[in-house]
């Protein structure tokens, strides 16, 4: 939050940004590390401000990601949910500056520790990434060398980033399997011979070897039957406990995102449309896409209901919707939604909202601490 | 005359009509291994059911376990092991033994889980629908963009002038997947086989394909096999649910039964898996490990022995029989621990 006022966007990932703070910040935030009383007392680890990419074409730039701001606090997991095309692989790429042209980014702020992410030189993002914020990525099958043994891989990743010999890094892959329940003779296996589950865990014990305080997890269990999938959540969860890292949690399935995520950010077209705490989101969403999202999912208990889903079709990035660029879809669209784009404001306490005065369904009264 | 050939216990009780289609004893082996060496992948093994006009019936199960292939054999893309498919009481193996005859593709039909892959890059939409019309000679020339125009209609493709015109590429997931259905639908079937129908689709639009589904079943009175690995899906459109495991059917029931009172311990495990946002994230270590079994050398006995969390000396010797839990909803399960043991049914499928 001190550092709202340069707020100048930087123009491309190369422009390097006012270093001064940074020092300071850095203090601050490692006195806050341990207060774990999440989501919004604690200073954030992670802050977002403003965050655009945008990929380049012949017509012209697409905008994936346009003005995204959120923060995640230490230990807590963020949720970003939305449908395929939204932006959400777009933002976690982004954060570990592993986009490439033609994707740019544009614009925006990203701190962690209140380092300024966007400003990092080539040699800095090194230790950047794995080492401040790791990630694990939908296809295991595709982020794991199929010709390296899995210990090969942690191994390698340890000695790059630590600096320790070949056979202390191998005591060390040994731990990080044990870790995440694989046994620590199949170090000398390859990928293909292990179960799908298997390997997911061997993705998620690589982003664990350098024990870093952030972790992106981007559908870490969409390729996986739903038997292995709670397994798999059931240990980040357990292993979350245990060291205290923080998540972004990026999928799609709005019923594993309320179960597993503190706080929900819902994206549509580049923006997030509505904020706020998972189970606030789940019984009180206030945006018509959050509640199509949600009744997008049919329940597994309860009386069987007609759901509705959401009519038409997510938009085309390239031109996107003028106003509220849900509005095309939307049934409760307003002739205002139509032209002006409605911004993300805090309508209730905790609560974000994407939202024009007067919209239906939210009473400004109610709304205590809108501003 | 139909009804004559279902048994009478794998009859739903209420609601759909007459039973269209039933397979029996279903069973692929796909040879693999060498010469001297063979060996099969059991994909599927022994596995009956029945769908009645205007019912759906949900197959679930993990990748692997052999759902696609019972579509794929219904749908006489690859023939069976062995087993029997009977259509209106034809035995369709025996009566057209190479190659399905134009009346039974007329009948059942596909709608496949990629819609991407499967129209045509090269063809309007109008093309796709066109064919199907054609080669079973459903409309005259006069009336055949009509008609066309008709189906688009139908799957909610409007103006369907404009959608006749494009091609797949123009189109979102949605819609080329609502061409897919018009385009089953354009032989007017009896049995549509859905493969995953919305697994590919974004989110917000799979509601719309399932609810067209449901109407379609309702005003045309066509039976669905809808086949998901997602159990909240399975129960919303699902009228029947039946569970899948290494090849075997293990668990049948009404949809809403199946889902109250899962009776399998690997039913029970799936529904204790599904993420449910009422309930919040249970904190209970899972119990149950051990890997899903080689589908090449199958352990004798039942296949989820080495899972299950309640299993029993028998269950690593022999694979159980069907037992019938309730008549009311025919709700039926393949496992030891309700009784009855070795049917007639497991020694068959020990020999195979």
């Amino acid at each position: 939050m001190e550092k709202g006022q340069s707020y100048q966007p930087v123009m491309s990932q190369e422009i390097a940004q006012p270093q001064t703070q940074v020092k300071g910040q850095n203090q601050i935030m490692s006195q806050s590390q341990n207060n774990t009383a999440f989501p919004v007392q604690t200073k954030p680890l992670l802050e977002v401000k403003d965050l655009r990419v945008e990929y380049l074409s012949p017509k012209g730039p697409v905008r994936a990601v346009d003005g995204v701001s959120f923060s995640i606090a230490p230990g807590e997991v963020l949720g970003l949910a939305g449908e395929s095309g939204s932006g959400k692989s777009t933002i976690a790429h982004a954060l570990l500056r592993v986009l490439r042209p033609p994707a740019l980014i544009t614009g925006g702020e990203v701190y962690f520790k209140g380092k300024d992410v966007l400003s990092l030189a080539e040699h800095e993002l090194e230790e950047f990434r794995w080492q401040d914020i790791s990630m694990v990525f939908q296809s295991a099958m595709n982020s794991l060398n199929p010709v390296m043994r899995i210990g090969d891989q942690i191994i390698d990743v340890l000695v790059k980033h630590k600096k320790i010999s070949k056979r202390e890094a191998r005591l060390r892959a040994g731990e990080l399997l044990d870790i995440v329940n694989i046994d620590k003779n199949r170090l000398d296996a390859y990928p293909h011979e292990l179960s799908g589950g298997m390997r997911q865990r061997a993705v998620i014990a690589i982003a664990l070897a350098l024990n870093p305080p952030m972790m992106i997890m981007d559908e870490p269990t969409t390729a996986l039957d739903v038997v292995v999938q709670k397994e798999i959540m059931q240990q980040i969860e357990e292993l979350k406990e245990k060291m205290g890292f923080s998540i972004l949690f990026i999928t799609h399935d709005m019923s594993l995102m309320v179960e597993f995520s503190n706080r929900i950010a819902i994206m549509y077209a580049g923006e997030i449309v509505e904020m706020a705490a998972a189970r606030e989101i789940f019984e009180n969403p206030l945006h018509p896409y959050t509640r199509g999202l949600i009744s997008s999912f049919p329940p597994l208990v309860g009386p069987k209901r007609k759901m509705a889903g959401i009519p038409g079709a997510p938009p085309n990035m390239a031109e996107p919707p003028t106003g509220c660029r849900f509005h095309p879809r939307c049934t409760q669209c307003r002739p205002v939604d139509k032209v002006t784009r409605p911004q993300l404001q805090e309508v209730l306490p905790g609560h974000w909202l994407a939202y024009h005065e007067g919209m239906p369904g939210i009473n400004r009264g109610q709304a205590g601490q809108a501003k | 005359m139909t009804q004559s050939v279902a048994p009478a216990e794998q009859r739903s009780g209420k609601g759909p009509g007459e039973v269209v289609l039933e397979v029996r004893n279903l069973t692929k082996h796909f040879p693999v291994g060498t010469l001297f060496r063979p060996k099969a992948v059991k994909a599927l093994n022994d596995v009956s059911f029945t769908i009645s006009r205007g019912q759906v019936v949900a197959l679930v199960g993990e990748s692997g376990s052999g759902k696609s292939t019972t579509a794929r054999l219904i749908s006489r893309l690859m023939p069976p092991t062995s087993g029997e498919i009977i259509l209106r009481g034809k035995n369709v193996l025996k009566t057209e033994p190479h190659r399905p005859s134009l009346s039974y593709r007329k009948e059942v039909q596909m709608i496949f889980q990629d819609p991407f892959g499967s129209l045509n890059p090269v063809h309007t939409i109008s093309h796709h629908l066109e064919r199907p019309l054609e080669i079973h000679k459903m409309v005259t020339d006069k009336n055949l963009l009509g008609r066309v125009h008709e189906l688009l209609e139908t799957v909610g493709l409007t103006p369907p002038d404009e959608a006749a015109r494009k091609y797949p590429y123009q189109m979102s997931g949605g819609q080329r997947q609502r061409v897919a259905i018009a385009r089953a639908l354009a032989v007017e079937p009896e049995i549509i086989l859905a493969d995953e129908p919305i697994s590919m689709l974004d989110v917000s639009i799979r509601m719309g394909v399932l609810n067209l589904m449901e109407q379609l079943k309702e005003e045309r009175g066509i039976g669905f096999l809808y086949i998901t690995h997602d159990l909240a899906s399975a129960r919303y459109i699902g009228d029947r649910t039946m569970v899948m495991y290494t090849g075997y059917l293990v668990e049948a029931a009404e949809s809403r039964e199946l889902m109250e009172q899962p009776a399998h311990p690997y039913t029970q495990m799936l529904m204790a898996a599904v993420p449910n946002p009422e309930g919040g994230l249970i904190k209970k270590k899972a119990e149950a490990r051990g890997e899903i079994p080689s589908l090449t050398d199958m352990p004798p006995g039942c296949p989820f022995a080495a899972r299950c969390p309640k299993v029993m000396d028998i269950c690593k010797r022999s694979m159980p029989g069907r037992t019938q839990l309730s008549q009311t909803s025919d709700h039926w399960v393949r496992c030891h621990l309700y009784g009855q043991g070795e049917e007639k049914q497991a020694t068959t499928t020990a020999q195979l």
